[in-house]
């Protein structure tokens, strides 16, 4: 395919263009995983309901997909529930993933956001970082104890 | 090469065309291109759904 | 692979230099992409860390594979890849989807277009990356390829995308599209569309 582009067209509209960014695009890409998904500073208190799902994902090298099978939800809505700390996961999607995870249902829909918090320290920060389907990386020492920390607190919660 | 469709799929190709403002050639067009994709995406192992997007209710897609 | 004559500007004198927009990437532009692009976009990523920028203030496309990319698209004919190369360098990455989303404007409602998935421009050409601009003029002949395969398609120019945030202002100021806003099914991103008579207005010197 060729296009015809006349130097009068363009240089009516490139002056425009400089000093500005084109980027445009998906930022769920297929490509080389992200960094760490959780920031240094996360502790058990401030993680997210999706950056929990991401560690628990991660420690088992599973993709987005893999785990989606596994929680017969679809990639988009794991994609989405890991990216986005706005979003509001299904209560169906949540009781999986606490199967999938063998977590306490009861500890993960709070930290879900989904039912009343009987205790503040399972409250949620909002904490953005990107997320991609690729991702398996092994956890850094960093995440493997804030992953164990949250599991802690989950448990303790659910049985005080 | 000549295609052969029933008068129903030829009614099908023709209300397509008119509600997309395309021409009969590029529906055929766009549909293979979906096809291809949806088939590419069944042989990676991965499903196709579909989504209410009211109800949130999904419903898979299958190909044969 | 065809190639069309196309300009690119310098930035800062805005010197027109003869540059050309290849309707496909060639594993010679993805050799020109690895052994360029991404060893600075590497170093950016390394600077950022080491400065402990907030990670929501980065440029969201460091991490894009354009290898995996053309590799996934290659095999599909709903996917057109075009790249703009200038003085033997890879200047710019476009890969458009011809049946990923229908139009969302009301007036184009349902209607087929070209969506362009992803395009980057080189880190050399970031103010934010590189801090200083060589060539500028990779976007609009990107969004003018697109116009252009819309139109050869039947879809006569119409086109959509999702802005990296950073962007947002070229594709609504620069190019004239309509501004959708979020797409909340695209991490946010907002959402822009060309209707048939902006692309024609775009294709007229300003």
């Amino acid at each position: 395919m060729k296009i015809n582009v006349t130097k009068e067209w363009f240089r009516s509209r490139a002056h425009l263009e400089e000093g500005h960014e084109i980027g445009a695009g998906s930022l769920r890409h297929i490509g080389k995983p992200a960094l760490h998904a959780v920031p240094a500073n996360a502790t058990a208190d401030n993680i997210t309901f999706g950056q929990t799902i991401s560690l628990m994902r991660r420690k088992r090298r599973w993709t987005i997909d893999r785990l989606a099978t596994a929680a017969e939800a679809t990639s988009d809505e794991l994609a989405e529930i890991e990216a986005n700390p706005e979003c509001v996961p299904e209560p169906s999607t949540v009781f999986s993933l606490a199967k999938v995870f063998k977590l306490p249902p009861k500890a993960l829909m709070q930290k879900a956001g989904l039912a009343d918090a009987a205790s503040s320290h399972l409250r949620e920060d909002s904490i953005r970082y990107a997320a991609c389907s690729e991702f398996k990386e092994p956890l850094s020492a960093d995440e493997e104890h804030v992953l164990q920390a949250v599991l802690k607190a989950m448990v303790e919660h659910t049985e005080a | 090469m000549t295609l052969n469709l029933t008068d129903a799929e030829m009614a099908a190709l023709e209300d397509l065309a008119a509600k997309k403002d395309l021409n009969k050639t590029v529906v055929i067009r766009q549909a293979l291109r979906l096809y291809q994709m949806v088939d590419q995406r069944l042989r990676e192992g991965k499903k196709v759904f579909i989504e209410d997007e009211m109800t949130k209710a999904k419903s898979e897609l299958m190909l044969l | 692979m065809e190639k069309s004559d196309i300009y690119l500007q310098r930035s800062g004198t805005r010197e027109d230099v003869d540059a050309e927009l290849w309707d496909d990437i060639s594993d010679l532009h993805l050799d020109l992409w690895r052994s360029t692009w991404v060893p600075m976009l590497d170093h950016t990523v390394r600077r950022l860390q080491s400065a402990a920028v907030p990670r929501e203030n980065w440029p969201q496309d460091l991490h894009w594979d354009w290898g995996k990319k053309t590799d996934w698209s290659r095999s599909l004919l709903t996917l057109q890849r075009f790249a703009i190369t200038c003085g033997g360098a890879l200047q710019g990455l476009t890969l458009v989807n011809l049946t990923k989303l229908t139009a969302r404007l009301p007036s184009q409602r349902g209607k087929d277009l070209a969506y362009i998935e992803f395009v980057s421009t080189a880190p050399w050409n970031r103010p934010e990356i590189a801090g200083v601009q060589q060539f500028h003029g990779i976007g609009i002949n990107m969004v003018r390829a697109a116009i252009e395969l819309s139109r050869n398609e039947g879809f006569h120019g119409r086109i959509g995308l999702h802005s990296l945030i950073q962007a947002a202002s070229f594709y609504s100021g620069t190019c004239g599209m309509s501004a959708l806003g979020p797409d909340r099914h695209y991490d946010d991103l907002d959402y822009f569309e060309m209707t048939p008579t902006q692309a024609d207005a775009f294709c007229r010197p300003a």
